[in-house]
């Protein structure tokens, strides 16, 4: 890898101004919720305004519910991200290491569905989701979050477990350890940066979800941060530079996640990828 | 676990409510208002800004006082109070509710749903005494009275519409279309700023503040039966003399285009606060905005005229607003929730509402006993206003007049068609639905339907089926395989039950005529007729092929290059490729709704916009980046691009680092250029990545609309609206459950069609490509 440091300039200065197309839109968002109301409109447009102030931060995080929308997504989020774990990790473990009739079938269809737009879904959902008594409850939001996913991470975990090296199972096999042992003792451990892949991806989809949580939910005190900005925008005006500060306090926590675990995150993809 | 997790969320509130009261008990929080120990309890669906949860604290703190008064008279009933989201997605969720029995007891709705919830809403008059309903104004008992006398809502706040104008460029303001054409187009052309601005883009408003040009010619929208008759004879002409005037308002250069991007009151302020506008049709709470954007220097330019008209010697303005309704049964929680409603409504507290809000009360003794609405020059001047009001018919097919009448207006607004022909094809769609609404009122209610347990049994059996294959092929082979199958049960019943079985249902739906609501309908083939019979659909189609596939390329491409750029900086040591990878991912994040917003405050139209301020210095600008019907479209493919390309960048970044080392150790050894190496070596390489990655985002920009809806609503006209978009207005704006699931059946169609193929592709790539179906979405 030794190529020439004019060329290693030139990349870092691609990357440099495609970095900077995507965060400009944010850094605006950004600029707007220091403003006031009279600064979101004036003219020229700045991007540090005079008299620049957290006090919409402050005012969101103390005057309105984001604290508890905050609240109410972490809660949804991790325990759908749980609940599709514990339901796929089996599934995806013997989808990748038993050989049984209809498993092809099983493994396409868990294809088919990821394509499904739970959006086209919601009204029958909502039928399903009222018939067992789950409306208006995280409860029932977390079991539809959970479907949702559960195909996609089937998906991502059937391929890590696939690349799992054979003489391990069987090494296993010759113990006598049982599936369930095997599992948890052999495959669990080298495929963790694949359930750190499988979770952040999911707790990504589950932060940012909306129409579903739209229909589902119908107490403010258990709407999640999507629904709880959305109403910040009421019928007649908005006013965004406050909407602007909540929508930076939502995205903290999720791209915290991100830097947090993206190493495990884009090490664990490419651990499952590479396969022997 | 989810027990524990409430029981936790319980003991965080209690502790922020006991920091924040110091132990006092207190009435009003954010969820209950009242005692908490109260036996009774009703749920409340508030408007944000009608509300203790306001987002401005003026309102806020209003509504907590005059919430806490009831609360100490009323200490054996506590609210959960919910504030809904703006507009239609309340009136689909109140819809929802209705079909599911799950009504709150009281809410807070738009004047024109009444005839929707008609089945639902409660009689007043046994709790509301005639008295005290004598001293509302007329119009709000009427409107929500039927032929027995009985009345169903308590008007709790009005508006009027207004023409805004700036003192200091229009001395008098005009009263007729053509002095206000003839001024507008004089002042934008002298001042290069917009003569006259209003909304024309696809939302309520757009028709809403126009009617009153079209009653004040004294055209009517529907018979006193509520048949439509807007397109025959005088009314017609009225409706087409309107259409023309707004045609003109482009043609005259007193308005720009731009107005087709208006699908909110805050762009009209927005403009009034950047300077850029002479005059603008707006509400009277709007006023209240311009003050407190504006220096008291600047507001003290503007000033309000009632809405021009075709003649001088009519005037007539909308008069919009929110009403309380009851749908609670037990007389007990009735007679509660009433006097829920007429404690807030009380004169003293109206009068503070309405000072908070901007809105105008409804109460006699209001303006008549508090001075600020008997002396304020500008109450005292809307009030006069009022006279003149003219509400929306409440009755089922407003709707659909409104819908297609904001297309109507776009069209004729954007040139693409005359008002001839848009009026024609809004009457002919308006006709349509009316005929459908008569045929659906005669079906039978609620009788056993068979038919809807056909996706049940079908749900059952097949996952039924496939395990009892798979049983029976274990019996002959041994029983070691036996439980392999049911260690994948719970993901199968869980698929099952959330997505197979709705998925089914959704296909029985389609073949009804199925409102949201979901009362008494028959099976029919009617909404695949007119769906395929329906020119706008093929548009529509064309919208999504351009959305789709420009979506796809640039996100492919642009991913593609990003991943590259990551990849090879980071080969070549260099450091930050994690920032990189944050901004691109932070607006993958982001809520699509939100994504929508954040465009449209970065496309704004007027000079305060950030991205037309930028084009203007350019000597670019300002472009019409929403109104127009080409650049919107490619406005939404950007925003699209934006949000998605981190998808595809995490999946090619993924695959190029399965490339083995062995093969960039070769390139090296050949001296290889960064292009080389990409043409020779990472194409080729990457191959089924790729072709994956197209087929994912293809079916996930397919179903995208949630940007859409706020950024432009799919406007101008129908120039943006894709089919997912179609179908998500169907189902929640029109509520017509069978002809949104019928749109979504055709796309499900072309979804799995995309997955069978995929599915094809994955497998034939071979059980040695398994990793690549770990990234979707």
């Amino acid at each position: 890898m030794t190529m020439g440091r004019r060329q290693r300039w030139w990349f870092v200065l691609a990357l440099a101004a495609a970095t900077a197309v995507f965060l400009l839109p944010q850094l605006w968002l950004f600029s707007l919720s220091l403003k006031n109301k009279a600064g979101v409109y004036e003219y020229p447009p700045r991007w540090i305004p005079d008299g620049a102030s957290f006090a919409n931060y402050r005012f969101a995080l103390t005057h309105t519910q984001v604290p508890w929308y905050l609240w109410n997504s972490t809660v949804v989020a991790v325990a759908a991200t749980v609940v599709t774990m514990v339901v796929s990790i089996p599934a995806a473990y013997v989808l990748s290491r038993e050989r049984f009739y209809g498993r092809g079938a099983l493994i396409g269809a868990l294809l088919a569905v990821q394509m499904l737009s739970p959006v086209i879904l919601l009204v029958p959902i909502y039928g399903v989701i009222e018939r067992l008594g789950l409306v208006d409850t995280h409860r029932g939001l977390i079991l539809v979050y959970s479907a949702m996913q559960v195909p996609f991470t089937v998906w991502v975990l059937k391929s890590f477990f696939d690349a799992v090296p054979r003489s391990l199972f069987e090494a296993a096999r010759l113990d006598g350890a049982s599936r369930a042992r095997t599992l948890w003792t052999i495959a669990l451990p080298i495929v963790r940066p694949g359930l750190g892949a499988a979770a952040i991806f999911n707790l990504a989809a589950y932060w940012a979800e909306f129409s579903l949580a739209l229909v589902l939910l119908d107490s403010q005190a258990r709407y999640t941060m999507p629904l709880g900005l959305f109403s910040f925008q009421s019928a007649y005006e908005t006013d965004w530079q406050l909407l602007a500060a909540a929508s930076f306090i939502g995205l903290v926590p999720v791209v915290a996640a991100f830097v947090f675990l993206q190493r495990l995150f884009v090490a664990g993809l490419t651990a499952g990828a590479v396969k022997g | 676990m989810l027990r524990s997790a409430d029981w936790l969320f319980t003991a965080v509130l209690f502790v922020i409510a006991a920091a924040s009261t110091g132990g006092a008990q207190e009435l009003v929080t954010p969820v209950r208002v009242g005692d908490p120990s109260a036996p009774m309890t009703l749920s409340v669906w508030a408007q944000q800004d009608y509300s203790h949860l306001a987002a401005r604290p003026a309102i806020a703190s209003t509504f907590a006082a005059v919430f806490d008064d009831w609360a100490r008279t009323h200490r054996d009933v506590q609210l959960r109070v919910s504030v809904m989201p703006g507009l239609e997605l309340h009136k689909a969720k109140l819809q929802l509710a209705a079909a599911a029995n799950r009504l709150p007891d009281v809410a807070s709705i738009d004047s024109f749903w009444l005839p929707l919830l008609a089945a639902d809403v409660q009689p007043l008059e046994p709790f509301w005494p005639a008295e005290d309903r004598a001293d509302f104004l007329p119009f709000t008992i009427q409107t929500l009275s039927d032929p027995a006398g009985h009345v169903y809502g308590l008007w709790h706040e009005t508006d009027c519409r207004v023409l805004f104008y700036r003192r200091d460029l229009v001395p008098t303001p005009p009263r007729t279309w053509n002095e206000l054409l003839d001024t507008a187009s004089r002042v934008g052309r002298e001042q290069h700023l917009s003569g006259y601005l209003y909304n024309a883009g696809r939302w309520e408003a757009t028709v809403f503040d126009h009617l009153a040009m079209f009653w004040a010619q004294g055209g009517e929208l529907v018979d006193r039966d509520g048949r439509p008759i807007f397109g025959e004879g005088a009314n017609r002409e009225a409706m087409l003399r309107l259409l023309g005037f707004l045609r003109d308002t482009i043609q005259r250069g007193a308005s720009p285009r731009t107005v087709l991007g208006n699908n909110d009151y805050q762009q009209l302020t927005g403009a009034a606060i950047a300077g850029d506008v002479a005059m603008f049709l707006g509400g009277n709470w709007q006023l209240k905005d311009l003050e407190s954007g504006l220096p008291p220097a600047e507001f003290a330019k503007w000033d309000i005229a009632p809405i021009p008209q075709r003649s001088a010697a009519t005037r007539s303005t909308g008069t919009g607003g929110w009403v309380w309704v009851v749908f609670a049964r037990d007389p007990a929680r009735q007679r509660a929730a009433v006097e829920f409603i007429r404690s807030v409504e009380a004169p003293a507290h109206a009068a503070r509402i309405s000072e908070a809000t901007g809105h105008l009360p409804v109460r006699r003794s209001v303006y008549r006993d508090f001075p600020i609405f008997s002396q304020d020059r500008w109450y005292r001047r809307f009030g006069d206003m009022l006279v003149d009001g003219h509400a929306r018919p409440t009755v089922p097919i407003y709707p659909a007049i409104s819908q297609h009448l904001q297309l109507a207006i776009g069209a004729v607004v954007s040139g693409a068609k005359t008002p001839d022909a848009a009026l024609e094809e809004a009457w002919t769609a308006v006709k349509a639905e009316h005929s459908r609404q008569i045929s659906r009122s005669t079906a039978t209610a609620a009788r056993l339907d068979l038919l809807a347990w056909v996706p049940i049994a079908f749900a059952i059996l097949l996952p039924g089926w496939l395990l009892a294959r798979t049983l029976r092929t274990v019996s002959g082979t041994g029983v070691r395989h036996l439980p392999a199958v049911w260690w994948a049960l719970p993901a199968i019943a869980l698929v099952t039950l959330i997505l197979v079985y709705p998925m089914l249902d959704l296909v029985r739906l389609s073949l009804t005529d199925s409102t949201v609501a979901g009362r008494g309908y028959s099976y029919t083939l009617a909404s695949y007729r007119d769906l395929l019979g329906d020119s706008a659909f093929y548009g529509m189609a064309g919208v999504t092929v351009i959305f789709v596939a420009s979506s796809v390329a640039l996100q492919l491409v642009i991913g593609f290059g990003i991943a590259w750029l990551i990849d090879a900086a980071r080969r070549r040591g260099a450091a930050g490729t994690l920032v990189a990878r944050v901004a691109v991912v932070s607006a993958w994040v982001i809520p699509g709704v939100l994504v929508g917003v954040l465009w449209k405050i970065l496309l704004i139209e007027n000079r305060s916009g950030i991205i037309n301020y930028y084009l203007s210095l350019a000597g670019l600008g300002p472009l019409p980046l929403i109104s127009s019907p080409a650049l919107a479209l490619t406005s939404v493919i950007v925003a699209n691009v934006w949000r998605g390309c981190a998808f595809s960048m995490i999946l090619q970044y993924a695959g190029m680092q399965r490339v083995p080392r062995e093969l960039h150790e070769a390139a090296d050894l050949e001296g290889l250029s960064a292009w080389q190496r990409l043409r020779w070596l990472l194409l080729p390489q990457l191959a089924p990545v790729i072709l994956l990655n197209v087929v994912l985002i293809t079916i996930a920009s397919f179903n995208t609309f949630d940007l859409i809806i706020p950024l432009t609503g799919g406007g101008p006209a129908r120039h943006t609206e894709v089919i997912s978009l179609f179908m998500y207005r169907l189902g929640f704006f029109d509520l017509d459950a069978g002809r949104a699931a019928a749109v979504a059946v055709v796309m499900l169609s072309v979804n799995l069609s995309l997955a069978w193929a995929a599915g094809r592709l994955i497998m034939r790539g071979a059980t040695d490509e398994p990793s690549l179906a770990a990234t979707g979405r």
